[in-house]
């Protein structure tokens, strides 16, 4: 049984009386515990279909299953509870919340699920462990390098035990010793815990250790195959 | 976790939410200010004119008011005094003979409003009196004297221990004059006061006017003038007879009561121009803060938080502007409200005394606040200032993610 199933999923961007296709009519299948990336140059659709898996956007046309529920039709607080608690993201520019320490932004998905605070300060302290944050729990956004921005986005993302990590090319803003470092974390992650994760990304080292390499240009899948 | 997250974003952007904050404690302190102000000129004004006039209630022969006359009288006074002083509100009650008549001297004669009065029982403090200019007030409720204000005084050429004549119509129509003595000239600040009242003692009223010991009216003053409908409610009910008229100060002096209610429309008015200028204030910032963070916004809803949790967060905000802006002008308008209920505000070298409504302003004004007015101040602005933030709030709930967070 896929993680995710897409049929047909088609998004077209209006811009005055310009349609711009970004997805056409993709049909794929993504398989529990899989590390795979979608890749593709610039504008070949690949954030629009990372956004559309992760019921952040809407497609035109065409359908998405995530574990057999179908979420194209889901309302905008339907798509928000489907996010808060199946979905982790990952996004290029960390996207942390600035008001809240490092410690509170992992901490925000479990809150928002309404988790106790015993199991909350367990939890919190266990991820920012294993992403390599003791110490630096209370410091807020600004005052963390990229990397650390970073690993604390990975630990939000895994707070609520999601099904699926989507990350939208989260090595982009690293430099490479870093990018590879977190790479590391998220292959471990994915071997000791099996989270699924699909990047997007453009990035040859994602590629290189991604076991699945699903290529888009112009909003088609030109290549799909399992290393 | 809402509150905890919208006292941080206000903390993050110190400066903007300091200046909110200034022009909603600014707001609120000058609406305190100007209502404190303009309440305590109502009570001065209220004040002076019910000891001009006939206090809070008057009690008189019904049909008094549209036609006054000397054979409109009170026969018996001492069942309605006891009635009126066993309501817990009033102060004071006081009966009096009031009429008009005609004062003459060697140098002419001038058309004069009196009153008789029992000094003992009713001293120069409790009318409006500023001071004797020279001479004394009355000391009795026997003997013909009159005080007379100084304005009639020079008109009619009157000194202390002068002579005058007063001509009157009394209770039986006919035409009446009675000698009396110049005992004090008083100066009420009001030159048209200062010109057409004059106090008699009421025996010597009672007897010129041939009404025995009758009375025109019995003024009733009260502890607070807001109680004036309870206790007017109360009189009407205790004295059930249809020649006795219970009528309020709004009745009795129109001219006042039209000002002040006037005076308040402006000052309705002016309070909402400063909720205006405040909303206006509230919804720019809440609004520049919203579209400001609109990708912090779209971040916490990738990450699952609800349309409405976003909502009430923005409100949050909202909200902790509103009260702390508000406690702050609270403490700031209270503390300029004390001053100018102690100290008052001087407006001396800019205006004197001066008369208005059949009433008298002094120059300087004091300010008066009760806690009612404290609480509607709060309120009000509380809740403009919280629905400034509605819209700002349903914007922000209606933020699209994957809109919110394109590439910065």
């Amino acid at each position: 049984m896929p993680i995710i199933k897409t049929e047909k999923l088609t998004k077209i961007y209006r811009q005055g009386a310009v349609e711009v296709v970004a997805l056409s009519e993709v049909d794929i299948q993504i398989s529990h515990g899989d590390f795979a990336v979608v890749a593709g140059p610039s504008g070949s659709g690949k954030t629009t279909f990372l956004n559309l898996l992760g019921a952040l956007d809407k497609p035109t046309s065409g359908k998405i299953w995530l574990d057999e529920q179908e979420i194209t039709a889901l309302s905008r607080t339907d798509r928000s509870s489907l996010r808060r608690n199946h979905i982790g993201f990952v996004f290029q520019f960390y996207n942390l919340i600035p008001v809240l320490t490092a410690y509170e932004n992992a901490e925000f998905v479990l809150l928002l699920q309404g988790v106790d605070q015993v199991q909350r300060r367990k939890k919190v302290l266990d991820l920012l462990s294993i992403v390599g944050l003791s110490g630096l729990e209370d410091r807020y956004p600004h005052e963390l390098s990229g990397g650390q921005q970073q690993r604390v986005a990975i630990a939000r993302a895994l707070a609520s035990e999601p099904a699926l990590v989507l990350a939208d090319e989260p090595t982009a803003n690293l430099d490479t010793k870093t990018g590879q470092e977190l790479l590391d974390l998220m292959q471990q992650l994915n071997s000791d815990i099996n989270i699924t994760f699909l990047f997007s990304s453009h990035d040859p080292e994602v590629m290189e250790r991604a076991r699945r390499l699903i290529i888009l240009r112009d909003g088609r899948v030109v290549e799909d195959r399992i290393k | 976790m809402i509150v905890k997250l919208a006292a941080r974003n206000l903390r993050r952007y110190l400066r903007r939410t300091l200046l909110t904050l200034t022009g909603i404690a600014f707001g609120t302190a000058l609406a305190m200010i100007a209502i404190g102000l303009g309440d305590g000129t109502h009570d001065m004004m209220i004040r002076n004119g019910l000891q001009l006039g006939q206090g809070h209630i008057t009690i008189q022969p019904e049909g008094y008011l549209q036609s006054p006359s000397a054979g409109l009288f009170l026969k018996e006074t001492s069942g309605l005094l006891k009635i009126i002083s066993s309501e817990p509100e009033v102060a004071l009650s006081y009966p009096r003979v009031r009429g008009e008549g005609i004062l003459s001297s060697a140098s002419g004669g001038e058309g004069i409003s009196f009153m008789g009065i029992d000094p003992g029982i009713e001293g120069e403090g409790e009318l409006v009196l500023r001071s004797m200019d020279s001479g004394e007030f009355l000391d009795g409720p026997e003997g013909n004297w009159i005080v007379i204000g100084k304005k009639l005084a020079e008109l009619l050429s009157l000194k202390v221990g002068r002579k005058t004549v007063l001509t009157v119509q009394d209770s039986q129509g006919q035409i009446t004059s009675t000698l009396l003595r110049v005992k004090g000239i008083f100066h009420s600040g009001s030159p048209e006061i200062d010109r057409i009242y004059t106090l008699i003692p009421i025996k010597t009223v009672q007897k010129t006017l041939a009404m025995g010991n009758g009375v025109t009216s019995i003024a009733v003053y009260l502890k607070e003038n807001r109680e004036t409908k309870t206790v007017l409610k109360k009189l009407r009910s205790s004295i059930s007879s249809e020649k006795i008229a219970v009528l309020p100060w709004q009745k009795i002096q129109p001219s006042l009561r039209d000002f002040v209610v006037l005076d308040d429309a402006f000052g309705y008015l002016y309070y909402l121009i400063i909720l205006i200028i405040v909303s206006i204030g509230v919804l720019n910032t809440v609004l520049m803060s919203v579209m400001d963070r609109k990708r912090e916004i779209g971040i916490l809803m990738a990450v699952g938080m609800r349309p409405g949790s976003v909502l009430r967060m923005i409100l949050a905000e909202t909200c902790l502007i509103a009260l702390l802006g508000t406690a702050s002008g609270l403490i700031i308008g209270y503390g300029f409200h004390y001053y100018f209920a102690t100290h008052g505000l001087d407006l001396s070298s800019f205006v004197g005394e001066f008369s208005l409504a059949g009433t008298v302003l002094d120059p300087v004004y004091y300010s008066s606040l009760r806690p009612a007015r404290i609480i509607q101040i709060f309120t009000v602005i509380i809740l403009t200032t919280i629905t400034m933030g509605i819209y700002p709030a349903f914007k922000a709930a209606r933020t699209e993610p994957v809109e919110a967070m394109e590439k910065p």
